[in-house]
């Protein structure tokens, strides 16, 4: 686990890229530079909440609940790109993502105030049967449930849920892949 | 019923949907006024399912009669010519020793000395598809891989692969221009012939794919890439929307189809709201899979579409 030290280097670099972001944001003329810009500053935030929960057990601290994001005060989006193809007709009751039930809100075995994983608690997080989708590279856990390389939880043959680091190390060495992928725990 | 997505107004785009055409018109031209010689085509059909060959026939940038008729003196064909047997091997063997560019299309066996596929028969022994590639292939002034298959082993070589199928690549030791697809669109095909006889080997990739049609991934050409910025996708095959959480290849494939699409660009699989199985990437089918996928990842905070 790391230091108090450690932590708060990381905690400046997370801050630094979270206001990079944002200087693009003012910047940013068209939707989809807009929402490419803060679907990253999602991910910066969702680190950031991982790093202040170890933060916490570091400093000997019962982690608060993890917060639910806020719902953003954004207008509509308006396309500026030209039309698309309008959607199928779908009656309401059957929207494209059906809504989760209430009892599958939460899966049971997600760990709510650890961040830290087990090869066994790893393993249930394979993009499958309502889990996110998470890899284990070099002792730390991503999240790539939204990372467009791994789609339905796969990659290449590779199956999330296990830790891939001599994976990684044989076809990515020396590339800032995962610098771009949210931080989900630790592995022990 | 959806309504047709409207035409795409971008000079970028319209440029690249026409590389080929504009590469075999300037051929033709360049061939008739006696610039550039024409030059012999020889085409081996190995370990696959003759799909490239078919994939060629419904070109029209330009068609099959302009590649036989102008471009290329076309001299072998197991599927088109018109010689069969022993005239069709003696029309094969008479290239040796002369110029010509070599396409093979399907896997090369290499297993019990490449016997699991014998393409004829020459001086009283069966001709192995291993034995056509090393020895045309290696004398041959321009090499192409066509199609997945050839180019990676595609389905030829998946699991178990009885038949040891490798790329063409592995069996030959001099550089092979790649062609992935399955098929191989017939403007990557035309497209990369004409620059030849134009202007020689094209510029490549560091997989030996030719930049004009395989420098762009699937993903950032998609029509339903907004879709995925914005967090709207499919969660059933037939809804309009991106296809990612059902498994979509396109954020790692890398090829042209979103602008070129199939069979005369009538459509291709996005656009049909099925989803890319990733042909025309290395490692299909078998790192590929699963091509669709009905156990939708959630992200951190449980839900499945992300909060607007």
């Amino acid at each position: 686990m790391n230091d108090g030290k450690g932590l708060d280097h990381l905690l400046r670099n997370n801050l630094d890229e979270i206001n990079e972001i944002i200087d693009c944001l003012y910047l940013s003329g068209n939707t989809c530079s807009k929402n490419k810009l803060l679907n990253c500053l999602r991910k910066s935030l969702a680190q950031l909440e991982m790093l202040i929960r170890e933060l916490e057990i570091c400093c000997g601290q019962t982690p608060a609940q993890p917060r639910m994001p806020q719902t953003p005060q954004l207008p509509p989006p308006q396309p500026q790109m030209p039309p698309v193809r309008q959607p199928p007709l779908i009656p309401p009751q059957a929207p494209l993502i059906p809504p989760l039930q209430p009892q599958q809100a939460v899966p049971p075995q997600m760990p709510l105030v650890s961040p830290l994983f087990t090869a066994a608690d790893l393993a249930l997080y394979d993009g499958r049967g309502g889990f996110p989708a998470y890899v284990a590279v070099n002792g730390t856990v991503y999240d790539v449930t939204n990372s467009a390389t791994w789609a339905a939880g796969t990659h290449f043959g590779l199956s999330a849920g296990r830790d891939l680091s001599a994976q990684f190390a044989g076809c990515h060495p020396g590339q800032p892949i995962l610098n771009d992928l949210p931080v989900a725990g630790r592995l022990v | 019923m959806t309504a047709p997505a409207p035409p795409i107004d971008c000079r970028q785009w319209r440029l690249r949907l026409e590389t080929a055409s504009i590469l075999v018109q300037r051929a033709r031209q360049a061939i008739g006024e006696g610039r550039i010689p024409r030059r012999n085509l020889l085409w081996l059909e190995l370990t696959g399912c003759s799909g490239n060959i078919i994939s060629l026939l419904d070109g029209d940038n330009d068609d099959l009669s302009v590649l036989s008729g102008e471009l290329v003196n076309f001299v072998y064909e197991n599927s088109l010519m018109v010689p069969q047997g022993q005239f069709a091997m003696e029309q094969l063997f008479s290239q040796l020793g002369e110029d010509y560019i070599l396409a093979v299309e399907g896997a090369v066996a290499t297993n019990a000395e490449g016997l699991y596929t014998v393409i004829g028969r020459w001086q009283e022994q069966p001709l192995t598809g291993l034995e056509a590639v090393r020895r045309f292939g290696e004398q041959a002034a321009e090499v192409i891989a066509v199609g997945t298959c050839a180019s990676s082993g595609g389905i030829s070589a998946a699991v178990p692969n009885p038949a040891a199928c490798v790329e063409l690549q592995a069996v030959l030791n001099r550089s092979v221009i790649r062609l992935p697809g399955c098929p191989c669109h017939p403007d990557w095909f035309m497209g990369t012939l004409a620059y030849i006889l134009l202007y020689g080997r094209p510029p490549l990739d560091s997989q030996n794919r030719p930049l004009m049609f395989y420098s762009t991934l699937i993903h950032d050409l998609c029509p339903r890439r907004p879709d995925f910025d914005q967090g709207v996708f499919a969660s059933h095959l037939g809804q309009s929307a991106c296809m990612f959480k059902l498994g979509c290849r396109g954020p790692v494939t890398r090829v042209d189809c979103p602008i070129r699409e199939w069979n005369m660009r009538v459509n291709w699989p996005i656009g049909n709201d099925s989803p890319c199985i990733g042909c025309a990437m290395f490692g299909f089918p078998d790192r590929t899979e699963p091509f669709v996928s009905y156990d939708i990842p959630q992200d951190q905070d449980g839900d499945m579409r992300r909060k607007e």
